[in-house]
């Protein structure tokens, strides 16, 4: 990868990629790797070979597809959605769903969820409410953890959302409304049942 | 736990990805193949609801040519109405559009980005604006005649229903072509119905418009009691009209009247019910 390279932007490499050389898609997959890998992670519990796999197939498609994607959205978010639709089509096989994953949070997430709307006060530890909202993340319906990890940990705004579930912003909206309350509630549950138990 | 790639492995990555794409002769898909879909999609959009709007202004010419109120009355309430007279199949095939125009809305690249009942709504409403066109321009009975050919006589159009609905003398209604009517008012005349049958028509209580429109109107409905099995008494009659041939029959009905007289003495085209006024 050079220098020029690397400060194209998405739209201009994908114009490289279409009319002057098919490598330029190297920097593409570079660019998203991590990022992918990373938002995989939070919404499936496949390991780590398991993700490359879905990963390299989400990367074909995107190659394959390119022609497909429409300008006014981001690219990122028209990426994001292939993954996440690899994603779904790969548990649909395998029959096992999008459960019993296990979400990692670094301090500024946790700053980042605390500070938002969910009234959640760091009482205890904040090692605690960390493990509280994972667990809670882990135990909330699968359509709502989905939005929640967009807005709060990939931090994409409502209509980057909406691209990339496929779904009106107002039904985002409602969604996010909904993961919030059944995020707030689990956590009460589980805090409660750790106050108890101790 | 979540491991930060290095460039290296993001590098093999990537190399391998595009061997791949070398290897499996991985192309990409050009643009005409997007557009073409998306082409087929707003086709089917389109197609969905011009048989929508086609069922809407089949389900306009039932409501306007049906005397709505004379057929819930002679059903026995407005549900024995809707479930004997209802046209079901346009209902059905505007249902059935309006969902397919959903799903294939929902299908084109930014049909995502509205709710359900917006597109459900919008389709509706595009059926109803151009099937109010489709009527206005004949395209019912066009529409009406197709389904009686293809169905081999199983679809029962509006003019036959209206017919039905007309053919119950036991309930109060008949309907035929009046014979050899004189211009003055008589206190009776034959009419034949739609079965063939002759019937004596006793026409005492009738008014100079009822009468002028037997005189007018090829067909007549009539609202009386039956007597015996061929004789009929009327105490309203209604000019058999098409919804678009209602001014004109009313024009030469009034010519027939002595000067001065108008039809709307009485509205000889709307009915309110069935019932022989004392």
């Amino acid at each position: 990868m050079t220098k020029v390279e690397s400060e194209l932007t998405d739209e201009q490499l994908i114009a490289k990629i279409l009319t002057e050389d098919k490598e330029y898609f190297g920097e593409i997959i570079v660019r998203y790797r991590d990022k992918l890998m990373r938002y995989m992670r939070r919404i499936t519990n496949v390991d780590s070979a398991g993700a490359e796999d879905i990963l390299q197939d989400a990367f074909i498609k995107i190659y394959k597809n390119l022609n497909d994607f429409d300008t006014e959205l981001k690219f990122s978010s028209w990426v994001y959605r292939i993954v996440h639709n690899e994603v779904i089509s790969t548990h649909r096989k395998n029959t096992s769903g999008i459960h019993k994953v296990s979400i990692s949070i670094d301090e500024y997430e946790l700053q980042n969820i605390i500070k938002d709307d969910f009234d959640i006060t760091l009482t205890g530890e904040a090692r605690l409410t960390k493990q509280y909202i994972q667990e809670a993340l882990a135990r909330i319906d699968g359509k709502y953890r989905e939005v929640l990890i967009l807005k709060y940990f990939e931090y994409k705004d409502y209509k980057e959302i909406a691209d990339i579930l496929k779904k009106p912003m107002g039904t985002i909206a409602t969604l996010l409304n909904r993961a919030k309350k059944q995020l707030r509630k689990e956590i009460n549950i589980i805090s409660k049942n750790a106050y108890e138990n101790e | 736990m979540l491991m930060k790639m290095n460039k290296n492995t993001q590098s093999d990555f990537a190399k391998d990805i595009l061997q791949k794409i070398k290897k499996e002769n991985v192309v990409i898909t050009p643009k005409w193949h997007f557009a073409l879909r998306e082409y087929v999609l707003w086709l089917l959009i389109l197609l969905s609801i011009s048989v929508g709007a086609v069922s809407v202004s089949v389900i306009i010419l039932h409501l306007l040519q049906i005397e709505i109120a004379i057929a819930v009355e002679a059903s026995g309430g407005m549900m024995h109405y809707i479930a004997v007279w209802a046209p079901y199949l346009w209902l059905f095939l505007l249902s059935l559009f309006i969902i397919t125009t959903w799903y294939n809305f929902k299908h084109t690249k930014k049909g995502y980005r509205y709710s359900y009942i917006l597109v459900v709504l919008g389709s509706i409403f595009a059926s109803f604006v151009i099937g109010a066109g489709l009527y206005f321009g004949g395209a019912a009975e066009h529409a009406e005649r197709y389904a009686e050919q293809v169905s081999n006589g199983y679809y029962i159009g509006s003019q036959e229903r209206r017919v039905r609905i007309w053919s119950q003398p036991e309930k109060g209604l008949l309907s035929g072509i009046p014979l050899d009517v004189a211009d003055e008012k008589l206190e009776s005349f034959v009419l034949i119905d739609a079965s063939g049958k002759l019937w004596h028509i006793e026409s005492e209580d009738i008014t100079d418009s009822e009468w002028a429109s037997i005189n007018v109107a090829p067909k007549v409905g009539i609202i009386g009691m039956q007597k015996s099995a061929d004789i009929f008494i009327a105490c309203r009659i209604v000019p058999w009209a098409e919804p678009g041939e209602r001014n004109e029959m009313r024009r030469q009905i009034e010519a027939m009247l002595p000067e001065g007289i108008k039809v709307n003495e009485r509205n000889i085209f709307e009915l309110r019910n069935s019932i022989c006024e004392e």
